[in-house]
């Protein structure tokens, strides 16, 4: 109101030098001197004959300043003496930040074509108030005394509670004073370490009287909300804070009339805009007890009951069941996770469906509802445990476990066999599923009793060794065959007497069918031949002698080798002398050939060969 | 005696051929019965055959196919296995057989092996044992022909000859007893089994109040290790282990 007249003035001022059609730019201030809670108007001021013609006007910069408002734009045009002349101003309230000595920049603006500046403007901030010495009650109301009669207070229902306990904390606004328009909220708390929850509240504040600290008070709650704390320890709610325009009536000076008249001519109050502030909370939060907590223990604070429905009892296979599970009560709702279900075994479950009703008036308080969906997969009777539910209960300092009945579901097979989800299927067997099976085996001589491994059977251990014994005995056979191969007198020992025998049978065919001469040569080839190959006499060198010696000479008898010396040359004689008589003289040789063979085998060999 | 011994053989021929015209009778009447389509009846007609200890690939495919007809897919599976396992290679037995496995609900992975014991299991299974069996008598006569040969012949362009390939013939007969003495083994030893009920819950413990340990279905190939009274300790191919009723499985 006061920069207002002040503008008038001044204007009256300039347009009184605007006779002289020139431009000017100046920046004004009501007072260079003020305390650091007051307010303060400057103005920028151009004047000139076309006010329309200013472009790009820039305010400086109000760095130590709060603006609190502007820019505010006001003009005006004069015609005085047929010449038109007009000003327009650019205004901010301010407010500073600090005390000091501090200075308000150049402001510019271009009128046709040319920029003007305007000078700087000093300021000194001081501490507290400047009550001007012509506006002696104007802003000269302390905040002190504002706050003596306003002030809002934040109210714990309780200070100490536990973990996950409700807290309500209620927001109210004492005054004594009226509030002149709309306050708006500047800063809201804080709920650090807290869930909260916003509790209902009328729309409009309903105040009504109350006393506090002796005086009366028109109080109005502005805010009440739930906490919950998450964390234990002393937990901070911090300050509300809320501008509040009030309106105050001023303490007639009546020295000042005019000023009043000015400010308010309607009235005798003005409007002071009150920045309120809460005091913050502190909050106690004890942890929970740690003794006695209940398994299926899960967070919930309050008091709580459980309800359970299931809409079948009895069903097929592969249909749907659904299990409800709610808790009601008041208490940290919001943070109650379900409980868990151990569903037997055969459950195809999905994912649970939870909704909530919460209630928002005072405590807060509501019903959980948590929708199990269950498709049985397999027959049988199947029972759905107890559901356990605990909570702990603040006002019996004490953990409550719910429980409820267990349910048995009567599951019979369904029609549809082992379906199970399409989608466990792998691509090769979607394509498997497609195809048929091949037709069955129409030959069927294989089919025998079964024997059990062949290798268990003795034939099969027969068919192994026999064929093993006969290869080895055949190697050994072999093996002998071989040294005898390899030494030929030896083998020629062996021999000589089955070669004797066999052409001493021979010959014995021979004298059957009388051929005297083959006879004879085959009967001294026995003979001859067995005593080479027995003596080991090479065939050039032998002679009836050396024969003798031999014979001699490994202990024969001098009776045998006379025996053997008479066959021979009996034999000799005989062979060329063909007139004799020859059967007789055959059968004699015969006899005596083989005596002296075997003679000479029993004397002299027969203890070599075994 | 003499006549005795005539009404032996004559007795023991008779019922011989007595059996195997019961065999030929069941089986075909099991196929006709198949062949119409009255699979019922088929299983009954096989099922006879096999309860009087016959086996037989025939056999037991049919039977298979008969089940899986039926929609009895476990009893299917258990025979397609008792088939592949006289006759691995069987390639109507192998392709039914993932037919059937396809119908499966459990599918149960099995860690990836490494290539080289994937072959050495498909050598291992590229005979049945009796298969092995013969090839290994059937190399051991052949080394015994060759050593033979090279003891007894002169010619020694031929005695190295058969050397080498008795060399050789020997390494195949080693490599053959090895095979044959791991399926020997395997066959005393590793038992498998098919569900062939539904589904069944696999217990911890061997006690029907005891916790469910996890539920298969009706076809699954799993490994039979233990047995207390009438329950079988089971071990899935991810090594899950169980006790089932002796009554939802059966051995292949």
């Amino acid at each position: 109101m006061v920069s207002k007249f002040i503008k008038i003035f001044l204007l009256m001022l300039f347009s009184l030098s605007g006779t002289l059609y020139s431009q000017t730019f100046t920046a004004s201030v009501n007072n260079t001197t003020m305390g650091v809670n007051d307010q303060f108007e400057v103005d920028f001021t151009f004047n000139g004959k076309d006010i329309n013609g200013i472009r790009n006007f820039k305010a400086p910069g109000f760095a130590n300043f709060l603006v609190l408002s502007g820019p505010n734009q006001s003009s005006s045009m004069q015609i005085i003496n047929g010449a038109v002349s007009g000003s327009l101003t650019y205004s901010y309230i301010l407010q500073p930040k600090n005390t000091g000595k501090f200075t308000i920049g150049v402001a510019t603006a271009d009128y046709n074509g040319t920029t003007y500046k305007t000078s700087p403007l000093n300021i000194t901030v001081i501490k507290g108030s400047v009550k001007p010495q012509q506006h002696q009650n104007n802003n000269s109301i302390s905040t002190k005394e504002i706050a003596d009669n306003l002030f809002i207070r934040a109210v714990v229902d309780r200070s100490k509670v536990y973990l996950g306990q409700q807290v309500t904390v209620t927001y109210k606004l004492y005054t004594r004073l009226n509030i002149a328009a709309q306050m708006s909220i500047s800063k809201l708390p804080q709920y650090q370490g807290f869930w909260s929850e916003e509790i209902e509240t009328p729309n409009n504040i309903n105040f009504r009287t109350e006393m506090y600290d002796g005086k009366q008070f028109k109080v109005g709650i502005l805010k009440k909300a739930a906490l919950f704390p998450s964390q234990t320890g002393k937990l901070t709610v911090t300050q509300f804070e809320l501008n509040v325009p009030v309106q105050i009536r001023k303490k007639r000076t009546g020295s000042n009339f005019f000023d009043d008249f000015f400010n308010d001519p309607f009235g005798n109050a003005q409007v002071y805009n009150y920045n309120a502030k809460s005091n913050a909370v502190k909050v106690d939060v004890m942890p929970l007890p740690s003794n006695n907590v209940p398994k299926s223990f899960n967070g919930a604070v309050g008091h709580f009951s459980l309800n359970t429905d299931i809409d079948k009892r009895k069903l097929k296979t592969n249909e749907s069941l659904t299990l409800k599970v709610t808790i009601s009560g008041s208490g940290n709702l919001n943070l109650v996770n379900p409980p868990e279900v151990n569903f037997p075994n055969g459950f195809e479950k999905y994912e649970p469906k939870t909704s909530s009703k919460i209630n928002r008036k005072g405590t807060i308080s509501g019903t959980k509802t948590t929708k199990y969906l269950l498709v049985p997969r397999t027959p049988g009777k199947k029972e759905i445990p107890a559901i356990e539910f605990s909570y702990f209960d603040p006002a019996r300092r004490s953990y409550v476990t719910l429980a409820s009945k267990p349910y048995t579901i009567d599951v019979e097979q369904g029609e549809n066999i082992a379906a199970g989800d399409n989608s466990e299927y792998s691509k090769e067997d979607v394509k498997l599923l497609g195809e048929d099976i091949r037709y069955i085996k129409t030959s069927f001589d294989d089919i025998e009793k079964s024997t059990g491994l062949t290798i268990y059977k003795t034939g099969f251990w027969a068919a192994v060794g026999v064929p093993l014994f006969a290869f080895i005995a055949l190697i050994g056979w072999k093996k002998r065959e071989d040294k005898l191969a390899g030494n030929v007198q030896l083998l020629k020992f062996q021999r000589a007497e089955k070669i004797a025998k066999s052409r001493l049978k021979k010959a014995k065919k021979l004298m059957e069918t009388n051929n005297h001469k083959e006879f004879y040569s085959e009967i001294s080839l026995a003979l001859f031949g067995y005593l080479e190959d027995k003596l080991h006499i090479p065939k050039s060198e032998f002679s009836l002698e050396r024969a003798s010696d031999e014979i001699r000479r490994k202990s024969g008898t001098e009776d045998l080798i006379n025996q053997l010396k008479n066959s021979i040359e009996k034999c000799e004689y005989i062979r060329f002398a063909p007139n004799a008589d020859q059967s007789s003289a055959m059968n004699e040789i015969y006899s005596d050939t083989s005596k002296v063979i075997i003679e000479i085998e029993k004397n002299i060999f027969s203890r070599k060969i075994s | 005696m003499k006549s005795f011994f005539k009404i032996l053989i004559f007795s023991v021929l008779f019922v011989n051929l007595t059996l195997a015209s019961q065999v030929d009778d069941l089986m075909k009447q099991g196929n006709d019965a198949y062949k119409n389509g009255n699979y019922r009846s088929a299983i009954t007609d096989y099922g006879k055959l096999v309860h009087q200890g016959y086996e037989g690939v025939s056999l037991f495919y049919n039977l298979g196919n008969a089940y899986y007809k039926e929609a009895k897919i476990g009893y299917a599976i258990l025979y397609y296995e008792k088939a592949l396992k006289l006759s691995p290679n069987d390639d109507d037995i192998q392709h039914n057989l993932a037919i059937a496995n396809a119908k499966t609900v459990d599918k149960i992975d099995t860690l990836p092996e490494f290539f080289i014991f994937q072959i050495w299991e498909s050598l291992l299974s590229f005979f049945s044992v009796t298969g092995w069996t013969y090839l290994t008598y059937f190399l051991f006569i052949l080394i015994l022909v060759s050593a033979g040969i090279y003891f007894f012949t002169k010619n020694p362009g031929v005695q190295r000859y058969s050397f080498f390939s008795g060399l050789a013939l020997l390494c195949a007969f080693i490599l053959s007893v090895v095979i044959l003495s791991i399926n020997v083994n395997r066959n005393l030893n590793v038992k498998n089994g098919i569900i062939i009920t539904q589904a069944v819950s696999a217990k911890l413990s061997p006690d029907s109040k005891s916790n469910d340990a996890f539920v298969i279905h009706e076809g699954l190939k799993v490994r039979m290790e233990d047995k207390v009274d009438n329950w079988v300790k089971i071990r899935l191919n991810d090594g899950k282990i169980g006790w089932l009723p002796e009554n939802d499985i059966a051995q292949i």
